[in-house]
């Protein structure tokens, strides 16, 4: 990850990031990619997302 | 003596309204007078129409309504009520058009006889836990909390008797703790969403915050139920009763949690929880305690899912209007548009394991609630960035979201009650989580909790140098 790759990423994207917003959005990304959005994909291999929330329990 | 009518708790007010001893005009005025008093000194609210609230409350006068006839709220800039600009602490909703219609919250306060006082700041989209320019009553140097940070200013400054706000990550139990109240976060899919600016679909709650438990009961029972424009409150379990229960806590079985996401924690918060522990042993609950190892993930998975459904809701205000939103959010904002897809998705798989922990938790241990500190630490100083917690230095935000985060994702019903007063003379605060659609059995536990604990007293509007 670098501001190189963030920079063709958001133009492939079509989101518009000035050049003086690179760096700032470069870092968190990093950051939130490097936090693999929580368990380590090996743990929820099994696991079906909560696209739909449904708060009640399957007993 | 008795109290002037802007001091009165709800379920007082409302009482002596339906006993024809106050008017809704008396209270309305005293009201807007304490309004016009604190106000200066917090900075609560974005708007108050006094004429219009002067207006409503005549015209309850010497009739008779429902449960919160002629009650003043206090509602979060994010719902929408007709005719009101929905500004969402941003300056990039500044020149948005005034509402068409109430938000569906508002319309069920209305309903059921209450006035809509003003509407109280947010953190920008409701998406921090600052909400600038508002201060905490407890100490003016520091923050209320948020995002609903106006409301928690408001209610417990005395200005209005209850108000509504939204918990995405902690939004209205961080105040609550910060403010010294009771904070509901229903279960998710209990409170119709309609007509509230979204911040993440999948974990906004709509709650109250109020200075009792008995108050946050009454407003839960007006505001619950189902509504055809949010498909998820439909086909749920009846409305939990404005009475709460009072029969004691004898038989129940609740879990400390303990551990990581709970850990690391000011003296003050964990002394707090010891005291209420002991309560409620003494109240006739079997208390154990449980570890959940799986929350540890829950803060970056809270993160993922409120980065790219938030970028996702705001994409067209991205594009056109990022300059006018602050740095903190903006940043967010943008990453979200960016975050792959694969990580948003991991995040809603942790989610669920989430869900699952507390599920068997809950079944194997066959417990009525769990209990945990509401944050780790008493509220920041308004420009305070990091926390000393355990010996490490931690963001002010990882710190008050990361205790919060995991009931948002498993959508339990959480109430944040307080419990003493800390050594700082700042309030302390406790969260109590119950299975799903529960709320009478977490609000049950937060009474006794309530009673324990005693009040915390009316905040004294003064700053605390050196605390």
């Amino acid at each position: 990850m670098n501001e190189q790759t963030v920079s063709a990423w958001a133009r492939m994207l079509r989101v518009e990031l000035p050049d003086d917003r690179i760096e700032t959005v470069t870092a968190q990304l990093e950051g939130q990619i490097a936090q693999g959005g929580g368990l380590p994909a090996d743990d929820v291999e099994e696991i079906e997302p909560a696209t739909v929330f449904e708060p009640e329990w399957r007993e | 003596m008795t109290p002037a009518p802007w001091a009165l708790d709800m379920v007082e007010a409302a009482e002596l309204i339906r006993r024809k001893q106050l008017k809704p005009s008396e209270l309305a005025d005293s009201v807007l007078d304490r309004w016009r008093a604190v106000e200066p000194l917090i900075h609560a609210f974005v708007s108050v129409d006094e004429d219009r609230v002067r207006r409503d409350a005549k015209a309850q006068d010497g009739r008779s309504g429902g449960p919160l006839h002629g009650i003043p709220v206090a509602i979060k800039d994010i719902f929408d009520v007709a005719g009101w600009t929905t500004g969402c602490g941003s300056k990039a909703m500044s020149d948005a058009p005034p509402a068409r219609n109430d938000s569906a919250a508002v319309a069920r306060l209305r309903a059921a006889g209450a006035i809509v006082l003003g509407k109280t700041t947010t953190h920008e989209l409701a998406c921090g836990v600052y909400t600038p320019p508002t201060r905490n009553p407890w100490d003016l140097e520091r923050s209320a909390g948020g995002s609903s940070g106006g409301t928690g200013a408001a209610v417990a400054a005395r200005i209005a008797p209850g108000g509504i706000g939204s918990d995405t990550g902690g939004s209205i139990r961080i105040p609550a703790s910060h403010c010294g109240l009771v904070g509901i976060k229903p279960t998710y899919g209990r409170v119709s969403r309609a007509g509230a600016m979204a911040l993440s679909w999948s974990l906004d709650h709509v709650g109250t915050l109020t200075r009792t438990v008995a108050d946050g009961a009454l407003m839960l029972s007006v505001l619950a139920g189902p509504d055809p424009a949010d498909p998820t409150t439909l086909g749920r379990p009846p409305a939990p009763r404005a009475h709460i229960s009072d029969e004691g806590l004898r038989g129940m079985r609740i879990s400390v949690l303990s551990g990581s996401p709970f850990d690391r924690i000011e003296d003050d918060m964990s002394a707090a929880l010891g005291r209420v522990t002991a309560h409620l042993e003494a109240a006739g609950a079997e208390v154990t305690e449980a570890r959940l190892s799986e929350l540890q993930a829950g803060l970056a998975a809270e993160f993922s899912i409120v980065a790219a459904e938030a970028a996702s809701y705001h994409e067209a205000r991205i594009a056109g209007r990022a300059s006018l939103i602050g740095e903190d959010v903006r940043g967010l904002l943008e990453t979200g548009l960016l975050l792959p897809a694969a990580v948003y998705l991991r995040a809603q798989k942790t989610r669920r394991v989430i869900q699952e922990a507390f599920r068997r938790l809950f079944t194997e241990r066959r417990l009525d609630a769990v209990i945990a500190p509401t944050v780790p630490a008493k509220a920041q100083l308004a420009d305070q960035l990091d926390f000393q917690l355990g010996g490490q230095s931690e963001s002010v935000t990882q710190a008050l979201v990361r205790t919060t985060a995991p009931f948002n994702l498993s959508g339990l019903p959480t109430v944040a009650v307080p419990a003493g007063i800390g050594v700082f003379g700042l309030p302390t605060s406790v969260q109590i989580a119950a299975r799903p659609f529960g709320e009478e059995t977490a609000l049950r536990v937060a009474l006794a909790v309530e009673r324990a604990a005693g009040p915390v007293g009316m905040p004294d509007l003064q700053e605390r140098p050196g605390k």
